[in-house]
């Protein structure tokens, strides 16, 4: 089912302390698509996920699963399923029963636990308690117990914090893939641009409570709406410049928009349009390399203008070191935002 | 939620709605020349005197036993567990005739006060055993990478974290001892439960017995608002549980020292009321136990301990949930209901649960219901303190799931909130069963007549000196009274 | 880390329940079976027997608990016409003179009344006395000779007994004992002698038994109690094993009152057949009989048997004084109040 939120708001704390953390958030999600909330801590994406799951009040606003209004409907009512920060896998039961929590009795008795414990690709471990697992098998049965009940939507609350790098992404493709084996329509809440990025196929950037922008990750990425998200989404490289219609004076030379702008604007480029250069290009010292393997992340100081860092990633292999001098050429075209006022 | 829990708060208000009830059919101006004489200021002054003291020396004690039955290697550490668990069952006025047997003409306020922290220390002993088992050593390690030594962390680290729990230990130590009456009667040191039935025994004043009851209410409610503005402070403070606590790798002299704290301890609070109710046993000339009489009176105040430590954890437990998890005013006035009703002296609970019998239910009046009903009144307190902090520890991202794959708000209590938290209800249960076993005033009003507990056959002969035929009663009570206070000790073990 | 706690819990809760009712259990009386509700502030070993004995005789199921005097008596005020109970005996008359004051006792038959010397009973006829015990002060036998201890109590404001003299002021005999001392040498000399006491740093202990027991292991040298509270220790550990003796006080004084214990019929069982011939029995030959040898009380009735140890009562020959004289409770509270010893 499609999940729609429209003009959803909401508030934390009693009496005094009140405060209003979510305004005016809509947002779509597709049958069977993964939608990821991309948001700073404090942003409210965990306080939207449980006003999703019926586990906080709401001020104002509507959430439809299909054509079912989820408004004032308990938790355990809405079909919405729920994979906590840490899995909170219950602790006083076997992963197995911890799968079949959800499930009715006569359920229970089949094949569908083994069946979920397939999809996440943890069979055989039906027996085994919570506390002898590791945190991404933690993560899978959280998934697989969530699943268990058939849900319209799930809930996934930052799943993947808690894991290493290289388990984090092992995981991450374990549960997307039994999320689309299912054609279960899922949210995912994240801090880490990274992985909001490679796993969703809808983004959505929350920030101070309201939704910044909403779009497939390449055009968040490519099109940020406002120096903020493009900032927030992904590596950014952000230099001041002057706009002249279609084109922008920089300190790296003169550059071609995507969106035409006059007056001062601040640019905003990603370092894989950074291009050191054999021939004519603007001069820069190599402040710092940071080498990952299949490419590195230069840090670069303009020669002539010291007070602007420039980064540049570079495939490798990369033969830079500290204080090498280099020409750069950035390639077109670029992005332009009207620059933040000065208060006088 | 507050409507679950504004029913066993009402039911555990009873004694205080009857106190109120009575002061307000009395003449206000006997009322107030009742209170406002230098007697009363001075029983008041004795009771708290005695109750803060009694709370501090339990912390003195409690605390580093509770640290050491925790953190040290010990050799048999079931042992020394059992042992700091082992005073609960022992009478506290049992406890004081063993001394004033072995030591004739002890009495006032320091033997007193000593006796009474012997016999409630583990009030703070158990909490604290608990609170340390679950900390989270992660803080300790970290203090010390940052440059704190053994002492410092104890300071800085260890003890802010289990002061809730030590708190709410000493919280029951004092309220024990306002209320308490047969230790402070046999010690000869008047307090206001000494006042409330001297008022009684004298003139059956029931407006001067309401008059200290009121004063004694009124004391009990600055200990527990204490003690919950200390827990509030304390609720701050991160909580986190999960990692294994380290055993402090102590050297032998620090264990050996360990050990002569725990038997000199033991001694005074279990060895010497033992020993002297044995010495009096082989004294008792010329008297024939009644075996079937104290098998009789062993299994009915067994069975009624249980039934009453079962209705008291039935009636604390939306309390504890509603404490546990939703900080609110409401909550904090529905617990300290719960608390206060515990203070009235046992007279006036009794005779409160008279009242409230013959007015609700009186076809239950003298029934075991109507006594089961009474212990569960009673001895709500005890079963709330130890449910809520093992309800606040399940973390609630485990009822949340829970309510997503489709259970209710009492289906994810009952699955999910009640598992978890069942060995902290369970020491609930058992430290109310302890204490039930034990209760004497309510119990000769409201027992079916022919039901004898050990508690009151041994009032009966006490009452007439009889102390070598008392003597059995009393030892099957105390071994009675271990049972729980067993389980009580093994709960502790895991974490 | 999984178990069946719960399960085990709810079944061993059950089963305590289902326990803890069997144990009782009423069986329900027969139309015919003829039963009695009896409330004894008059401890079980003490009053047991007789109820037996009268079991036995009468064909009558006694159903009775016991509780202290006073407490009984709070609660049957709070039972008030709901009580159960249809005799209550008391271990002290103020009991039921607070139950008769607020008209919770029924009056009783001529035929009771007049068995019983009329001063050992209440003037309105509502409760008869039971049994009578003498003031006496218990000394040190290992310290004191019998002539070193007074017979009268306002000796023992003499500073020799500082700190030595033990007194139980919440109990019921002793409030009685100062009453009648109000009554029969005036409230000034009264409260001296209270004054005096608290002066010589006077013991206080909650009840006569306490005051014995610390007679009988040194820690005072005589303490005020009831005569048959040392007849009662000396059965249980024999009479040549006491430490503590009795002297009693001057015939005809306050220092030889003899306080009584009693009966009253609660007003809702005013002609309730069991229950008068319960308290018939009582003040029969029989009856007093058992008090006098077994709990060496003296009998109230003119003529009645006098117990072998003790010494008879008319030798003791408390002083002139009508036991209804003794209801100012309240007077003597005040000025236990006022002296600073309750």
């Amino acid at each position: 089912m499609s999940l729609v939120v429209d003009s959803l708001s909401a508030e934390v704390g009693d009496g005094r302390e009140r405060k209003r953390v979510l305004h005016d958030v809509s947002l779509r999600i597709e049958t069977g698509t993964l939608g990821a909330v991309l948001g700073p801590s404090g942003s409210g994406k965990s306080t939207l996920l449980r006003c999703i799951a019926g586990l906080h009040g709401t001020v104002s606003g509507a959430i439809r699963s299909g054509s079912r209004d989820l408004r004032g409907l308990p938790p355990e009512r809405r079909r919405v399923g729920l994979v906590p920060q840490d899995g909170a896998l219950f602790p006083h039961l076997t992963v197995g029963e911890n799968v079949a929590f959800g499930l009715s009795k006569h359920i229970r008795r089949s094949r569908r636990v083994d069946d979920l414990l397939e999809l996440v690709e943890l069979p055989g471990l039906a027996s085994r308690y919570p506390h002898e697992l590791s945190g991404g098998q933690a993560q899978r049965v959280a998934l697989a117990r969530a699943l268990a009940p058939s849900p319209e939507v799930v809930l996934l609350d930052e799943p993947f914090s808690a894991l290493d790098a290289t388990l984090r992404a092992a995981v991450r493709e374990q549960v997307r893939r039994a999320l689309a084996e299912t054609g279960t329509t899922a949210i995912l809440v994240t801090h880490d641009q990274t992985e909001a990025l490679s796993i969703a196929d809808r983004l959505i950037v929350l920030s101070d409570g309201r939704v910044r922008q909403i779009g497939s990750p390449q055009e968040v990425y490519q099109r940020p709406v406002d120096l903020w998200t493009g900032q927030f989404v992904g590596e950014a490289v952000v230099l001041p410049g002057r706009g002249e219609g279609s084109r922008v004076t920089t300190a790296i030379g003169d550059l071609r928009l995507v969106d035409p702008a006059v007056g001062a604007v601040t640019v905003l480029l990603r370092p894989e349009q950074v291009r050191i250069v054999e021939g004519p290009g603007t001069p820069a010292r190599v402040v710092s390399v940071d080498y990952f393997g299949h490419d590195a992340l230069v840090d670069l100081d303009l020669v002539a203008d010291p007070g602007i860092r420039i980064s540049a990633r570079l495939a490798a292999p990369v033969s830079l070191r500290e204080g090498d001098a280099v020409q750069i050429r950035v390639a077109d075209p670029v992005l332009a935002f009207v620059a933040p006022r000065q208060d006088p | 939620m507050v409507v679950a829990a504004t029913l066993p708060a009402l039911v555990a208000a009873i004694p205080l709605g009857y106190l109120v009830l009575r002061l307000s059919q009395s003449d206000p101006e006997r009322l107030i020349a009742s209170l406002w004489r230098a007697r009363t200021l001075e029983l008041a002054a004795n009771s708290l005197g005695l109750s803060v003291t009694v709370a501090v020396g339990c912390l003195l004690i409690g605390v580093p036993t509770a640290w050491a039955i925790t953190r040290l290697k010990l050799p048999a550490p079931a042992l020394w567990r059992a042992l700091a668990t082992l005073p609960l069952a022992i009478p506290s006025y049992v406890a004081a005739f063993a001394w004033v047997a072995t030591w004739p003409g002890i009495s006032g306020f320091w033997p007193t006060a000593a006796i009474l922290t012997l016999a409630c220390a583990p009030y703070v002993t158990l909490p604290v055993a608990a609170a340390l088992t679950m900390a989270d050593s992660r803080y300790a390690d970290a203090a010390r990478t940052l440059g704190a030594n053994p002492a410092r962390v104890l300071l800085r680290v260890t003890l802010p974290r289990i002061a809730p729990a030590a708190a709410a230990g000493a919280l029951l130590a004092a309220l024990y001892t306002l209320a308490d009456f047969g230790a402070v009667s046999l010690l000869r040191y008047p307090t206001l439960t000494w006042g409330v039935h001297a008022a009684f025994e004298g003139s059956l004043d029931r407006v001067l017995a309401a008059a200290l009851s009121a004063v004694l209410v009124a004391l009990a409610f600055v200990f527990v608002a204490g003690e919950q503005l200390m827990r509030r402070r304390a609720a701050r403070a991160v909580a986190a549980t999960g990692a294994e606590p380290t055993l402090a790798t102590a050297g032998a002299r620090t264990r050996a020292a360990a050990i002569a704290g725990l038997v000199v301890t033991a001694a005074l609070s279990i060895g010497i009321p033992l020993g002297a109710l044995v010495i009096r046993l082989t004294l008792g000339v010329d008297r024939d136990l009644e075996w079937p009489r104290l098998a009789e009176s062993t299994a009915s105040t067994l069975g009624l301990g249980l039934a009453g430590a079962a209705i008291a954890v039935l009636l604390a437990l939306p309390i504890a949930t509603l404490a546990a998890r939703y900080r609110s005013f409401v909550g904090g006035i529905l617990e300290s209901f719960a608390y206060l009703g515990h203070v009235v002296p046992g007279v006036v609970v009794g005779l409160s649960l008279v009242f409230f019998t013959l007015a609700v239910a009186p076809a239950l009046y003298q029934t075991v219901f109507a006594l089961v009903f009474a212990y569960g009144v009673l001895f709500l307190p005890k079963a709330l303190g130890s449910s809520r902090s093992a309800i606040r520890n399940v973390p609630p991202a485990l009822e949340d799931a829970a309510r997503t794959l489709g259970l209710g708000r009492l289906a994810t209590w009952w699955r999910v909130t009640a598992r978890i938290a069942i060995p902290g209800i369970a020491a609930g249960g058992l430290l109310a069963a302890v204490t039930a076993m034990k209760e004497l005033p309510a119990t000769l009003m409201l027992r079916p007549i022919g039901i004898e507990t050990l508690a009151t056959e041994l009032w009966q002969k006490t009452a007439i000196a009889a102390y070598g035929a008392a003597t059995p009663y009393a030892i099957a009570l105390v071994i009675v009274a271990s049972i729980p206070a067993f389980f009580l000790a093994r709960s502790g073990d895991r974490p | 880390m999984r178990s069946p706690r719960p399960r085990f819990l709810l079944v061993a809760i059950t089963a305590s329940l289902i326990l803890a009712g069997c144990t009782t259990s009423p069986v329900a009386p027969e139309p015919d079976d003829r039963s009695l509700v009896v409330y004894s502030g008059r401890d079980e070993e003490l009053v047991g027997p007789l109820l037996d004995a009268f079991e036995a005789e009468s064909g009558i199921t006694i159903k009775v608990r016991y509780a202290n005097s006073i407490e009984m008596a709070a609660q049957l005020l709070e039972e008030g016409d709901r009580t159960p109970a249809q005799v209550f005996l008391s271990q002290e008359p103020g009991a039921l003179g607070a139950l008769s004051a607020e008209g919770l006792l029924a009056e009783l038959p001529d035929d009771i009344l007049d068995t019983v010397d009329p001063q050992y009973s209440s003037t309105d006829g509502t409760w008869v006395g039971l049994t009578g015990r003498a003031r006496v002060i218990a000394y040190d036998g290992e310290e004191l000779t019998e002539d070193e201890v007074p017979t009268t109590v306002f000796d023992l404001t003499d500073p020799q007994w500082r700190g030595q003299v033990g007194i139980a002021p919440t109990n019921a005999s002793f409030q009685s004992f100062v009453t009648a001392l109000r009554v029969l040498e005036g409230e000034d000399t009264a409260e001296a002698w209270l004054r005096g006491l608290v002066a010589n740093d006077v013991q206080i202990f909650p009840r006569n038994g306490a005051i014995l027991e610390a007679v009988n292991t040194g820690v005072i040298d005589v303490g005020l109690i009831n005569h048959y509270y040392w007849f009662q220790q000396a059965a249980e550990v024999g009479a040549q094993n006491m430490r503590a003796q009795l002297r009693y006080g001057e015939p005809g004084t306050a220092s030889a009152l003899v306080n009584v214990t009693g009966a009253g019929i609660l007003t809702p069982s005013a002609d309730n057949a069991e229950a008068l011939e319960f308290v018939r029995y009582l003040l029969s030959v029989e009856g007093q009989d058992y008090f006098v040898s077994q709990t060496t009380e003296y009998s109230v009735i003119p003529g009645g048997p006098a117990p072998a140890d003790a010494p008879a009562l008319d030798d003791i020959r408390g002083p002139e004084l009508d036991y209804a004289d003794l209801a100012d409770l309240d007077g003597t509270i005040a000025l236990l109040e006022k002296v600073g010893l309750l």
